[in-house]
Protein backbone atom coordinates (compact mmCIF):
# COMPACT_ATOMS: atom_id res chain seq x y z
CA UNK A 1 0.00 0.00 0.00
CA UNK A 2 1.65 3.28 -1.24
CA UNK A 3 2.55 5.45 1.80
CA UNK A 4 0.77 8.82 2.56
CA UNK A 5 3.17 11.43 3.04
CA UNK A 6 5.65 12.16 5.97
CA UNK A 7 5.05 15.85 7.08
CA UNK A 8 8.23 17.81 7.70
CA UNK A 9 7.71 20.60 9.48
CA UNK A 10 9.46 23.98 8.05
CA UNK A 11 8.80 26.69 11.18
CA UNK A 12 8.01 26.68 14.41
CA UNK A 13 7.08 29.83 16.65
CA UNK A 14 6.73 29.69 20.36
CA UNK A 15 5.81 32.63 21.85
CA UNK A 16 4.40 33.80 25.77
CA UNK A 17 2.91 36.17 26.56
CA UNK A 18 2.82 38.13 30.21
CA UNK A 19 2.00 41.62 31.74
CA UNK A 20 4.71 44.25 31.27
CA UNK A 21 6.11 45.41 34.37
CA UNK A 22 9.18 48.20 34.34
CA UNK A 23 11.52 45.83 36.54
CA UNK A 24 11.84 43.83 32.95
CA UNK A 25 14.18 46.69 31.93
CA UNK A 26 16.83 46.26 34.14
CA UNK A 27 16.59 42.02 34.24
CA UNK A 28 16.67 41.28 30.44
CA UNK A 29 19.93 41.91 29.48
CA UNK A 30 21.17 39.09 32.63
CA UNK A 31 18.66 36.90 31.59
CA UNK A 32 19.59 37.11 27.77
CA UNK A 33 23.57 36.11 28.96
CA UNK A 34 22.27 32.92 30.36
CA UNK A 35 21.36 31.42 27.23
CA UNK A 36 24.97 30.52 25.48
CA UNK A 37 23.44 28.87 22.82
CA UNK A 38 22.80 31.60 20.18
CA UNK A 39 26.05 32.98 19.20
CA UNK A 40 24.40 35.94 17.89
CA UNK A 41 22.81 39.02 19.30
CA UNK A 42 20.67 42.08 18.54
CA UNK A 43 19.01 44.61 20.83
CA UNK A 44 17.37 48.34 21.19
CA UNK A 45 17.88 48.46 24.07
CA UNK A 46 14.55 47.52 25.39
CA UNK A 47 14.44 44.35 24.02
CA UNK A 48 16.93 41.77 22.55
CA UNK A 49 16.83 39.04 19.91
CA UNK A 50 19.34 35.97 20.30
CA UNK A 51 20.14 34.19 17.44
CA UNK A 52 21.66 30.60 16.14
CA UNK A 53 22.63 31.29 12.40
CA UNK A 54 23.22 27.81 12.10
CA UNK A 55 20.27 25.94 13.19
CA UNK A 56 17.92 28.81 11.78
CA UNK A 57 16.90 30.24 15.46
CA UNK A 58 16.04 32.87 17.29
CA UNK A 59 14.96 34.26 20.61
CA UNK A 60 13.23 37.30 21.53
CA UNK A 61 12.90 38.48 25.03
CA UNK A 62 10.61 41.46 24.98
CA UNK A 63 8.46 43.57 28.03
CA UNK A 64 5.16 41.75 27.71
CA UNK A 65 7.04 38.33 25.75
CA UNK A 66 9.30 35.96 24.99
CA UNK A 67 9.32 33.92 21.59
CA UNK A 68 10.96 31.58 19.84
CA UNK A 69 11.40 30.76 16.54
CA UNK A 70 12.93 28.07 14.52
CA UNK A 71 13.15 27.80 10.51
CA UNK A 72 13.29 24.19 8.95
CA UNK A 73 13.44 22.98 12.87
CA UNK A 74 14.30 19.51 14.01
CA UNK A 75 12.82 18.05 17.20
CA UNK A 76 15.75 18.54 19.10
CA UNK A 77 16.53 21.19 18.85
CA UNK A 78 13.45 22.41 19.47
CA UNK A 79 12.93 20.70 22.46
CA UNK A 80 16.25 21.95 23.92
CA UNK A 81 15.83 25.51 23.16
CA UNK A 82 12.16 25.76 24.13
CA UNK A 83 12.69 23.93 27.49
CA UNK A 84 15.46 26.11 28.15
CA UNK A 85 13.45 28.84 27.58
CA UNK A 86 10.98 28.24 29.87
CA UNK A 87 13.06 27.14 32.51
CA UNK A 88 15.35 30.12 32.85
CA UNK A 89 13.57 33.08 31.65
CA UNK A 90 10.41 33.23 34.02
CA UNK A 91 12.37 33.01 36.63
CA UNK A 92 15.30 35.57 35.37
CA UNK A 93 12.64 37.58 34.46
CA UNK A 94 10.81 37.17 38.00
CA UNK A 95 7.41 36.48 36.08
CA UNK A 96 4.56 34.68 38.16
CA UNK A 97 1.59 34.90 35.80
CA UNK A 98 1.72 34.61 32.27
CA UNK A 99 -1.64 35.73 29.98
CA UNK A 100 -0.89 33.92 26.89
CA UNK A 101 0.85 30.75 25.86
CA UNK A 102 1.31 29.90 22.29
CA UNK A 103 2.35 26.99 20.14
CA UNK A 104 2.70 27.20 16.62
CA UNK A 105 4.12 24.66 13.73
CA UNK A 106 4.09 25.17 9.58
CA UNK A 107 3.88 21.28 7.88
CA UNK A 108 4.58 21.19 4.31
CA UNK A 109 3.13 17.69 2.97
CA UNK A 110 4.93 16.67 -0.58
CA UNK A 111 1.92 16.38 -2.85
CA UNK A 112 3.79 15.57 -5.86
CA UNK A 113 1.44 15.99 -8.51
CA UNK A 114 0.46 19.01 -10.05
CA UNK A 115 -1.25 22.47 -8.07
CA UNK A 116 -4.67 21.29 -9.81
CA UNK A 117 -4.38 18.12 -9.01
CA UNK A 118 -4.28 19.08 -5.57
CA UNK A 119 -6.71 21.58 -5.06
CA UNK A 120 -9.02 19.17 -6.89
CA UNK A 121 -8.07 16.61 -4.09
CA UNK A 122 -8.40 19.38 -1.25
CA UNK A 123 -11.60 20.39 -2.43
CA UNK A 124 -13.19 16.89 -2.40
CA UNK A 125 -12.02 16.65 0.78
CA UNK A 126 -12.04 19.51 2.80
CA UNK A 127 -15.44 20.93 1.18
CA UNK A 128 -18.91 20.43 0.89
CA UNK A 129 -19.92 18.37 -2.51
CA UNK A 130 -23.85 19.68 -2.53
CA UNK A 131 -24.95 20.18 -5.95
CA UNK A 132 -26.34 23.31 -4.51
CA UNK A 133 -23.13 24.81 -3.41
CA UNK A 134 -21.36 23.67 -6.44
CA UNK A 135 -24.18 25.32 -9.21
CA UNK A 136 -23.56 28.80 -7.23
CA UNK A 137 -19.75 28.74 -7.22
CA UNK A 138 -18.61 30.29 -10.81
CA UNK A 139 -16.25 28.53 -12.73
CA UNK A 140 -13.72 25.73 -11.77
CA UNK A 141 -11.80 26.34 -8.74
CA UNK A 142 -8.19 27.56 -9.07
CA UNK A 143 -6.99 27.53 -5.65
CA UNK A 144 -8.66 27.48 -2.55
CA UNK A 145 -7.75 27.63 1.42
CA UNK A 146 -9.32 26.23 4.73
CA UNK A 147 -9.22 27.64 7.59
CA UNK A 148 -10.72 26.37 11.19
CA UNK A 149 -10.73 28.60 14.78
CA UNK A 150 -11.56 25.79 17.21
CA UNK A 151 -11.60 24.94 21.25
CA UNK A 152 -10.02 21.88 22.45
CA UNK A 153 -10.20 22.92 26.48
CA UNK A 154 -8.72 24.35 28.17
CA UNK A 155 -6.79 24.78 24.24
CA UNK A 156 -7.86 27.12 21.68
CA UNK A 157 -6.26 26.57 17.96
CA UNK A 158 -5.91 27.62 14.56
CA UNK A 159 -5.83 25.77 11.59
CA UNK A 160 -5.25 26.61 8.26
CA UNK A 161 -4.46 24.15 5.33
CA UNK A 162 -3.52 25.22 1.83
CA UNK A 163 -2.12 24.20 -1.68
CA UNK A 164 1.47 25.72 -1.93
CA UNK A 165 3.51 25.61 -4.43
CA UNK A 166 7.86 26.08 -4.63
CA UNK A 167 8.13 29.01 -5.52
CA UNK A 168 5.57 30.25 -2.85
CA UNK A 169 7.05 28.31 -0.13
CA UNK A 170 9.71 31.52 1.22
CA UNK A 171 6.86 34.06 1.30
CA UNK A 172 3.71 31.96 2.55
CA UNK A 173 5.84 29.45 5.60
CA UNK A 174 7.20 32.89 6.58
CA UNK A 175 10.65 31.82 6.59
CA UNK A 176 12.88 34.65 7.87
CA UNK A 177 15.81 34.77 5.68
CA UNK A 178 16.93 37.90 6.89
CA UNK A 179 16.70 37.02 10.96
CA UNK A 180 18.10 33.45 10.67
CA UNK A 181 20.26 33.35 7.82
CA UNK A 182 24.34 34.43 7.69
CA UNK A 183 23.61 37.61 6.07
CA UNK A 184 27.66 36.67 3.95
CA UNK A 185 25.99 33.44 3.37
CA UNK A 186 22.40 33.52 3.49
CA UNK A 187 22.23 32.87 -0.59
CA UNK A 188 24.11 29.10 -0.75
CA UNK A 189 22.64 28.41 2.45
CA UNK A 190 19.14 28.56 1.39
CA UNK A 191 19.32 27.45 -2.08
CA UNK A 192 20.84 24.34 -0.30
CA UNK A 193 17.82 23.89 1.73
CA UNK A 194 15.43 25.40 -1.54
CA UNK A 195 16.92 22.33 -3.41
CA UNK A 196 14.85 19.98 -1.26
CA UNK A 197 11.60 21.84 -1.69
CA UNK A 198 8.50 19.72 -2.92
CA UNK A 199 7.29 21.24 -6.21
CA UNK A 200 4.07 21.05 -4.85
CA UNK A 201 2.51 20.54 -1.42
CA UNK A 202 -0.06 20.79 0.90
CA UNK A 203 0.53 23.34 3.87
CA UNK A 204 -0.77 22.69 7.05
CA UNK A 205 -0.52 25.46 10.06
CA UNK A 206 -1.42 24.64 13.06
CA UNK A 207 -1.37 27.53 16.25
CA UNK A 208 -2.03 26.53 19.64
CA UNK A 209 -2.77 28.49 22.07
CA UNK A 210 -3.88 29.40 25.47
CA UNK A 211 -5.36 32.32 27.16
CA UNK A 212 -6.18 33.48 30.32
CA UNK A 213 -5.62 36.21 33.26
CA UNK A 214 -3.51 33.71 35.16
CA UNK A 215 -1.51 31.12 33.82
CA UNK A 216 1.21 29.48 35.92
CA UNK A 217 4.56 28.15 35.05
CA UNK A 218 3.20 24.75 35.36
CA UNK A 219 0.85 24.96 33.20
CA UNK A 220 3.23 26.33 30.77
CA UNK A 221 5.30 23.43 30.73
CA UNK A 222 2.13 21.22 30.63
CA UNK A 223 1.23 23.33 27.20
CA UNK A 224 4.20 23.02 25.89
CA UNK A 225 4.01 19.42 25.99
CA UNK A 226 0.31 18.73 24.99
CA UNK A 227 0.95 20.81 21.73
CA UNK A 228 3.59 19.60 20.49
CA UNK A 229 1.73 15.76 20.89
CA UNK A 230 -1.82 17.32 19.15
CA UNK A 231 -0.24 19.32 16.44
CA UNK A 232 1.64 16.01 15.40
CA UNK A 233 -1.28 13.79 15.63
CA UNK A 234 -3.26 15.90 13.86
CA UNK A 235 -0.71 16.73 11.10
CA UNK A 236 -0.34 12.85 10.55
CA UNK A 237 -4.13 12.31 10.59
CA UNK A 238 -4.46 14.98 7.66
CA UNK A 239 -2.10 13.61 5.92
CA UNK A 240 -3.46 10.08 6.26
CA UNK A 241 -6.89 11.72 6.01
CA UNK A 242 -5.78 13.73 2.41
CA UNK A 243 -3.51 11.28 0.99
CA UNK A 244 -4.95 8.10 1.80
CA UNK A 245 -5.07 5.57 -1.01
CA UNK A 246 -6.27 2.85 0.96
CA UNK A 247 -9.94 1.34 0.32
CA UNK A 248 -11.66 1.01 3.58
CA UNK A 249 -12.81 -2.26 5.20
CA UNK A 250 -16.05 -2.84 6.53
CA UNK A 251 -16.51 -1.51 10.34
CA UNK B 1 -8.80 -9.76 -8.94
CA UNK B 2 -12.40 -9.43 -10.07
CA UNK B 3 -12.89 -12.49 -11.76
CA UNK B 4 -12.55 -13.99 -7.52
CA UNK B 5 -15.49 -12.89 -6.89
CA UNK B 6 -18.27 -15.83 -7.04
CA UNK B 7 -21.15 -14.09 -8.46
CA UNK B 8 -24.92 -15.11 -8.55
CA UNK B 9 -26.91 -16.61 -11.69
CA UNK B 10 -28.53 -13.42 -13.10
CA UNK B 11 -31.81 -12.64 -12.02
CA UNK B 12 -33.15 -10.04 -15.27
CA UNK B 13 -33.87 -11.93 -18.25
CA UNK B 14 -32.50 -8.73 -19.90
CA UNK B 15 -28.55 -10.44 -20.16
CA UNK B 16 -29.79 -12.79 -21.67
CA UNK B 17 -30.75 -10.79 -24.91
CA UNK B 18 -27.60 -8.71 -24.42
CA UNK B 19 -24.52 -10.09 -26.36
CA UNK B 20 -22.31 -7.71 -24.30
CA UNK B 21 -24.19 -5.19 -21.59
CA UNK B 22 -20.97 -3.48 -20.96
CA UNK B 23 -21.00 -2.53 -24.22
CA UNK B 24 -24.36 -1.11 -24.60
CA UNK B 25 -23.73 1.26 -21.70
CA UNK B 26 -20.80 2.70 -23.66
CA UNK B 27 -23.11 2.87 -26.81
CA UNK B 28 -25.65 5.01 -24.84
CA UNK B 29 -25.04 4.81 -20.97
CA UNK B 30 -22.61 6.37 -20.02
CA UNK B 31 -22.51 9.91 -21.78
CA UNK B 32 -26.23 9.60 -21.63
CA UNK B 33 -26.22 9.49 -17.46
CA UNK B 34 -24.25 12.60 -17.63
CA UNK B 35 -27.84 14.13 -18.96
CA UNK B 36 -28.93 12.83 -15.59
CA UNK B 37 -30.46 15.66 -13.47
CA UNK B 38 -29.66 15.73 -10.14
CA UNK B 39 -31.29 15.63 -6.77
CA UNK B 40 -34.05 14.00 -4.92
CA UNK B 41 -34.15 9.87 -4.97
CA UNK B 42 -37.65 9.90 -5.99
CA UNK B 43 -36.76 12.10 -9.28
CA UNK B 44 -34.93 9.46 -10.56
CA UNK B 45 -36.20 7.77 -13.06
CA UNK B 46 -35.48 7.92 -16.57
CA UNK B 47 -37.18 9.14 -19.63
CA UNK B 48 -35.79 7.30 -22.21
CA UNK B 49 -36.81 8.92 -25.35
CA UNK B 50 -36.04 12.69 -23.76
CA UNK B 51 -32.28 11.27 -22.40
CA UNK B 52 -31.89 10.33 -26.07
CA UNK B 53 -32.20 12.79 -27.82
CA UNK B 54 -30.16 14.95 -25.30
CA UNK B 55 -27.77 12.25 -25.94
CA UNK B 56 -27.74 12.55 -29.72
CA UNK B 57 -27.15 16.17 -29.06
CA UNK B 58 -23.94 16.02 -26.95
CA UNK B 59 -22.43 13.75 -29.41
CA UNK B 60 -22.82 16.50 -31.86
CA UNK B 61 -21.01 18.87 -29.05
CA UNK B 62 -18.11 16.22 -28.56
CA UNK B 63 -15.52 19.01 -28.23
CA UNK B 64 -15.31 19.98 -24.39
CA UNK B 65 -12.70 21.39 -23.35
CA UNK B 66 -10.60 19.58 -19.97
CA UNK B 67 -10.05 22.99 -18.59
CA UNK B 68 -14.23 23.37 -18.78
CA UNK B 69 -14.57 19.67 -16.86
CA UNK B 70 -12.59 21.40 -13.99
CA UNK B 71 -10.94 18.24 -12.73
CA UNK B 72 -10.06 16.26 -15.56
CA UNK B 73 -6.33 15.73 -14.34
CA UNK B 74 -4.17 15.28 -18.05
CA UNK B 75 -0.27 14.68 -17.54
CA UNK B 76 1.82 17.11 -18.57
CA UNK B 77 2.66 15.17 -22.09
CA UNK B 78 -1.26 15.92 -22.25
CA UNK B 79 -2.43 19.16 -24.75
CA UNK B 80 -4.97 20.65 -22.69
CA UNK B 81 -6.98 22.58 -24.92
CA UNK B 82 -10.03 21.40 -27.36
CA UNK B 83 -9.25 17.84 -26.60
CA UNK B 84 -12.08 16.02 -27.78
CA UNK B 85 -13.79 14.26 -24.93
CA UNK B 86 -12.93 10.69 -26.60
CA UNK B 87 -9.34 11.44 -26.22
CA UNK B 88 -9.63 12.55 -22.38
CA UNK B 89 -10.96 9.89 -21.52
CA UNK B 90 -8.61 7.22 -23.23
CA UNK B 91 -6.22 9.73 -21.52
CA UNK B 92 -7.63 9.06 -18.31
CA UNK B 93 -7.81 5.57 -18.81
CA UNK B 94 -3.86 5.16 -19.95
CA UNK B 95 -2.68 7.77 -17.16
CA UNK B 96 -4.08 6.42 -13.96
CA UNK B 97 -2.15 9.17 -11.82
CA UNK B 98 -1.44 9.71 -7.91
CA UNK B 99 -4.14 12.08 -7.67
CA UNK B 100 -6.59 10.00 -9.54
CA UNK B 101 -6.44 7.07 -7.70
CA UNK B 102 -6.80 9.31 -4.14
CA UNK B 103 -9.63 11.22 -5.55
CA UNK B 104 -11.42 7.61 -7.13
CA UNK B 105 -10.77 6.00 -3.65
CA UNK B 106 -11.89 8.87 -1.60
CA UNK B 107 -15.62 8.18 -3.38
CA UNK B 108 -15.05 4.35 -3.57
CA UNK B 109 -14.54 4.49 0.03
CA UNK B 110 -18.09 6.96 1.14
CA UNK B 111 -20.35 4.44 -1.98
CA UNK B 112 -18.62 1.10 -0.32
CA UNK B 113 -19.74 2.56 3.46
CA UNK B 114 -23.53 3.42 2.15
CA UNK B 115 -23.65 0.19 0.21
CA UNK B 116 -22.68 -1.62 3.96
CA UNK B 117 -25.33 0.56 5.38
CA UNK B 118 -28.01 -0.73 3.48
CA UNK B 119 -26.89 -4.25 4.47
CA UNK B 120 -27.02 -3.24 7.95
CA UNK B 121 -30.48 -1.76 7.44
CA UNK B 122 -32.11 -3.58 4.79
CA UNK B 123 -34.68 -4.85 6.76
CA UNK B 124 -35.36 -1.42 8.20
CA UNK B 125 -37.25 1.61 7.13
CA UNK B 126 -33.27 3.26 7.57
CA UNK B 127 -32.73 1.75 4.20
CA UNK B 128 -33.60 4.50 2.05
CA UNK B 129 -31.33 6.94 3.87
CA UNK B 130 -28.88 5.38 3.19
CA UNK B 131 -30.00 4.54 -0.61
CA UNK B 132 -30.09 8.16 -0.57
CA UNK B 133 -26.73 8.49 0.19
CA UNK B 134 -25.52 6.37 -2.30
CA UNK B 135 -27.29 7.88 -5.34
CA UNK B 136 -26.29 11.02 -4.29
CA UNK B 137 -22.35 10.20 -3.59
CA UNK B 138 -22.75 8.38 -7.23
CA UNK B 139 -23.49 10.78 -8.81
CA UNK B 140 -21.57 13.56 -6.92
CA UNK B 141 -18.77 10.89 -8.21
CA UNK B 142 -19.95 11.21 -12.33
CA UNK B 143 -19.62 15.50 -11.90
CA UNK B 144 -16.64 15.90 -10.47
CA UNK B 145 -14.34 12.61 -11.76
CA UNK B 146 -16.45 12.18 -15.11
CA UNK B 147 -13.29 10.77 -16.83
CA UNK B 148 -12.41 8.23 -14.06
CA UNK B 149 -12.90 4.32 -15.42
CA UNK B 150 -13.98 3.70 -12.37
CA UNK B 151 -17.00 6.03 -12.72
CA UNK B 152 -18.53 3.87 -15.52
CA UNK B 153 -19.10 1.22 -13.40
CA UNK B 154 -20.08 3.41 -10.58
CA UNK B 155 -23.05 5.17 -13.26
CA UNK B 156 -23.89 1.26 -14.13
CA UNK B 157 -24.74 0.34 -10.69
CA UNK B 158 -26.39 4.12 -10.43
CA UNK B 159 -28.33 2.96 -13.31
CA UNK B 160 -29.66 -0.32 -12.02
CA UNK B 161 -30.43 0.86 -8.57
CA UNK B 162 -32.09 4.55 -9.41
CA UNK B 163 -34.22 3.25 -12.64
CA UNK B 164 -37.95 2.95 -11.36
CA UNK B 165 -36.59 2.89 -7.53
CA UNK B 166 -34.97 -0.57 -8.33
CA UNK B 167 -32.60 -0.18 -4.96
CA UNK B 168 -35.37 -1.16 -2.95
CA UNK B 169 -36.19 -4.53 -5.16
CA UNK B 170 -31.98 -5.89 -4.13
CA UNK B 171 -31.26 -8.43 -1.76
CA UNK B 172 -28.62 -8.05 0.72
CA UNK B 173 -26.66 -10.94 -1.15
CA UNK B 174 -26.88 -8.51 -4.70
CA UNK B 175 -25.04 -5.93 -2.23
CA UNK B 176 -22.53 -7.82 -0.82
CA UNK B 177 -21.48 -8.51 -4.44
CA UNK B 178 -21.43 -5.13 -5.46
CA UNK B 179 -19.41 -4.16 -2.34
CA UNK B 180 -16.89 -6.37 -2.94
CA UNK B 181 -16.78 -5.79 -6.67
CA UNK B 182 -16.41 -2.27 -6.21
CA UNK B 183 -14.13 -2.52 -3.43
CA UNK B 184 -11.73 -5.12 -5.24
CA UNK B 185 -11.87 -2.84 -8.46
CA UNK B 186 -11.16 0.44 -6.24
CA UNK B 187 -7.87 -0.90 -6.01
CA UNK B 188 -7.08 -1.35 -9.06
CA UNK B 189 -4.01 0.52 -10.39
CA UNK B 190 -4.39 0.53 -13.94
CA UNK B 191 -7.62 0.11 -15.47
CA UNK B 192 -8.47 -0.75 -19.20
CA UNK B 193 -11.32 -1.04 -20.98
CA UNK B 194 -11.52 -4.95 -20.64
CA UNK B 195 -11.75 -4.29 -16.76
CA UNK B 196 -14.21 -1.79 -16.43
CA UNK B 197 -16.31 -3.85 -19.43
CA UNK B 198 -15.84 -7.54 -17.28
CA UNK B 199 -16.78 -5.17 -13.97
CA UNK B 200 -20.12 -4.23 -16.01
CA UNK B 201 -20.66 -7.64 -16.87
CA UNK B 202 -20.08 -8.83 -13.15
CA UNK B 203 -22.56 -6.50 -12.40
CA UNK B 204 -25.40 -8.04 -14.56
CA UNK B 205 -24.47 -11.42 -13.47
CA UNK B 206 -25.45 -10.12 -9.49
CA UNK B 207 -28.55 -9.49 -11.06
CA UNK B 208 -28.13 -5.68 -11.08
CA UNK B 209 -29.85 -4.28 -14.56
CA UNK B 210 -27.30 -1.92 -15.56
CA UNK B 211 -29.18 -1.01 -18.94
CA UNK B 212 -32.79 -0.16 -17.74
CA UNK B 213 -33.38 2.02 -20.66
Amino acid sequence: MPKTPTPIAYKTIFQVRYKAELKFYSLFINAAQKFTEYPDWLTDKLSILLKDLQNHCSLAIGHDSFGYEHDFPTKDIDQKYIQHAISELPQSLEITDFTRFGYRQIYLLSANMDMESLVSILQIKLFSQEQKLRNILPGSIGNLIYRVNGDDEPYKYTLTIRPIQKADILSLVGINLEKHFNPQTFEQDFNKLEKNFPETACLVDVDIFQLSQRLSSQELTTFVAISREKITKLVTGLSNYLFSMEVQDKQ
Amino acid sequence: MIDNITTQQPLNTQVGSLANPAMLRRAYGFWRSFTQPTGDVSNLHFKSETQLYVAENIKEKDTDTIENTGFANPSANQQVTTLPTKSIKKAAIKGDTKAQKIRRIHFANLILRDIENIQQNIKYSTFVIYANSLLHNMLTMRDLLPYDPYTEVIMALYEALAFENAWQNYTFEQYEGAYQLLKNLAKVDKFTNEKVEKAIIKLEHLGFNTTPF
